[in-house]
């Protein structure tokens, strides 16, 4: 525990240092939701197409954010061999993995806190005493990303390639959460909670998905950063 | 066993499948609303069972090769991943044929059209990932792809069932009803495929474990003996 | 009583091809021993073998006389180790690489420890600058301050001498010499054999895998050492060196 801490503030502290990583895909995904609005502005007026623009906005630019932030997070350990480092210090593979995970996904939020508002901007959102909750599903589907893009990256890292690489192996895995993500969204924006049973549903997927990556690739994550 | 394949396995399983034709072309009786089209179904509801079927396999060699670190869970494990997709080409190759016919378009967002393309997608970046690692790293990277990918099956299968319980827009695949002797003509078709499938992966395995002698025995040339 | 560190009949394979084999060794504080090869021969495999850090196909690796547990995180934080690559982050300063590591190993005082490390190496003056404007000397001179961070048992040096200059060699063979006297346990890795009669008690000369020779540096002088050495490799069949 006492690890995990101290590898998620040193890699905070890496990143405020540079703060390349944070700028470059900030305005990555602010490129995202320009192009997916402005493709999409058409139809803008019709209220049922508004939400569905909003949601998969949202979530397309969530998935490319997640892509380049899981690339990196784990290349800071491969280059110059600090990985090896680590395993030395005794650090255990399963805690360096939610470390790792902790911090894409700090990282994530903050690019969804500067990006949500943008979106809403872009696409005229008009609720805003639903952003509690939207933060909620957001918060888990950020966990489903950075849980898997986390163990794919170590592996598209070793692997030599980079975000082409990745994408091609976690965006068909994040399937699920995309869909439970864009559709519960989809009804919170709609209706402004979760009242009706099909947005707990997909809560509740979300969630399941959520742990059962955390805990199996926690668990292969040791095998991945073996030599 | 290759001489015995070739003697025996392939006539058998030509006669079999000359069986299986005529099965589904005489023995089953004609699809009222669908005619000859619904012919297709015994080749592709079959084709895709063996692809779940496969990487099932995969996912199973996945946990054996951290559980006990033996070759032969790798070679079965490319085996079965390869053979499946093959496997899925043919249900992703016959599906808008038949689509064609029957809804009158190729391509819909049917839910099992996008379970087998997600999971082709899944394992052709397993494939790219394992051309580009060798030796244990390779070894590792491919066993948690096959775990991940694999509690992906059900996870995707479910929820894009789900996904479409709550817009019932397009029901399901017509033929869950089926006549007694179509029944027949089609676990007959089912459980051939499963019988070549065998024999498949088999014949992939020794292939790959010919392929690693031989580079062995290269690396050997090229670095000189140990004695 | 029992070595710090023993290797027993230790050989790894890579792609099925035997890159170690057969090798037999005790690492004894007090005591430093060499490891003498040419490229390719399989030091830095060994290295990693006796750092936890790989596997081995065949053979036993027991530490302080227990056998290594399928979590060998606890006792790899026992061992300093030095590679061919920083294993720093390059973007952080010298003190702010030190605090990090000197918190996972849990080092009491790291402050204190870090300034007596880099005033050692001569880096104090740098103690503020990123890693990546540092030459390759002076990064090799934070990777040792580094290693001896959490004063472990056991140092393992993977080719410590690269890139340092005339004191810096100098000081390392100084520290080196400090550390055997303080009763550590020191494995080192070159192909030099002038460094290798000059640093260590002890040593095997790796050739092809295997080890091809065994000598104490106390009873031979640097000139039959080199000789030997010659041999060894001519008799595996490698190049001279």
């Amino acid at each position: 525990m006492r690890d995990l801490l101290t590898l998620v503030a040193k890699d905070l502290r890496l990143q405020a240092k540079t703060g390349e990583l944070l700028a470059s895909i900030f305005i990555y995904s602010l490129l995202v939701v320009l192009i997916l609005s402005l493709a999409s502005a058409p139809v803008h007026g019709n209220m049922r197409e508004g939400i569905h623009v909003i949601a998969s906005t949202l979530w397309v630019a969530l998935a490319f954010a997640g892509v380049v932030g899981a690339t990196r997070v784990i290349e800071i350990e491969r280059r110059d061999d600090c990985l090896k480092s680590l395993r030395l210090a005794g650090v255990s593979p399963s805690i360096l993995y939610l470390a790792k995970t902790t911090t894409n996904a700090i990282l994530l939020a903050g690019i969804q806190f500067l990006t949500v508002p943008v979106t809403f901007v872009f696409d005229d959102a008009t609720t805003f005493a639903i952003v509690p909750r939207l933060a909620f599903v957001l918060f888990l589907g950020i966990a489903g990303f950075s849980a898997v893009g986390t163990v794919m990256a170590a592996i598209s890292t070793r692997a030599g390639g980079r975000e082409s690489l990745l994408s091609i192996l976690i965006l068909p895995l994040l399937v699920p959460v995309l869909l439970g993500g864009i559709e519960a969204t989809k009804t919170l924006l709609a209706e402004g909670a979760f009242l009706n049973p099909n947005s707990i549903f997909w809560l509740k997927l979300l969630v399941v998905y959520d742990i059962v990556f955390l805990a199996v690739a926690s668990l292969v994550f040791e095998y991945l950063i073996e030599e | 066993m290759k001489a015995l394949f070739r003697s025996v396995g392939i006539p058998i399983l030509s006669i079999l499948f000359a069986l299986d034709i005529w099965m589904i072309f005489f023995y089953a009786p004609m699809e009222k609303e669908l005619q000859a089209s619904q012919k297709i179904f015994y080749f592709h509801v079959a084709a895709a069972m063996t692809a779940f079927l496969a990487f099932t396999v995969a996912f199973v060699c996945g946990i054996g090769w951290y559980v006990r670190k033996r070759e032969v869970w790798d070679d079965v494990q490319v085996a079965s991943v390869e053979v499946g997709l093959v496997f899925s080409a043919i249900v992703l190759a016959t599906g808008p044929i038949w689509a064609r016919t029957a809804w009158n378009t190729w391509w819909t967002w049917d839910p099992r059209l996008v379970t087998m393309t997600i999971l082709f997608l899944c394992y052709v970046g397993y494939l790219v990932v394992r051309a580009s690692l060798s030796g244990d790293a390779r070894k590792n990277a491919c066993a948690a792809m096959a775990i991940l990918f694999g509690i992906n099956i059900p996870i995707t299968w479910l929820s894009i069932q789900w996904w479409r319980t709550i817009h019932p827009d397009i029901g399901g695949l017509p033929g869950t009803r089926l006549e007694p002797k179509m029944r027949i003509a089609f676990w007959f078709s089912v459980l051939l495929f499963i019988l070549l499938f065998i024999p498949l992966v088999a014949i992939r395995s020794r292939m790959e474990r010919a392929a690693k002698a031989l580079r062995a025995l290269h690396r050997e040339r090229l670095f000189g003996g140990t004695e | 009583m029992a070595p710090l560190l023993l290797a027993e009949g230790v050989g790894k394979d890579f792609d099925e091809r035997p890159v170690l084999d057969g090798v037999d060794l005790a690492l004894e504080s007090g005591r430093t021993v060499a490891v003498l090869g040419p490229n390719g021969s399989g030091k830095t495999t060994l290295a990693h073998i006796l750092a936890l850090l790989l596997r081995p196909t065949r053979g036993h690796v027991s530490f302080e006389g227990r056998a290594v547990p399928r979590d060998p995180s606890v006792v790899r934080r026992r061992i300093g180790f030095v590679s061919h690559q920083p294993g720093l982050y390059l973007d952080f300063s010298p003190l702010e690489n030190l605090a990090f590591f000197g918190r996972l190993y849990r080092v009491a005082d790291v402050a204190s420890r870090s300034k007596e490390l880099l005033e050692r190496f001569g880096l104090w003056r740098f103690r503020e600058e990123p890693v990546r404007i540092f030459s390759r000397g002076m990064t090799q001179r934070l990777i040792l301050a580094r290693a001896l961070l959490h004063d472990p048992a056991l140092l393992l040096f993977d080719e410590p001498f690269t890139g340092l200059d005339t004191p810096g060699e100098r000081l390392l063979l100084e520290t080196l010499d400090l550390e055997r006297r303080a009763g550590k346990a020191i494995f080192l890795i070159t192909h030099d054999v002038r460094i290798a009669h000059a640093a260590a008690t002890e040593g095997i000369v790796l050739a092809a895998s295997r080890v091809r020779r065994r000598f104490k540096t106390d009873e031979i002088g640097v000139d039959t050492l080199e000789a030997m050495y010659r041999d060894a490799l001519q008799e595996a069949g490698c190049a001279t060196a």
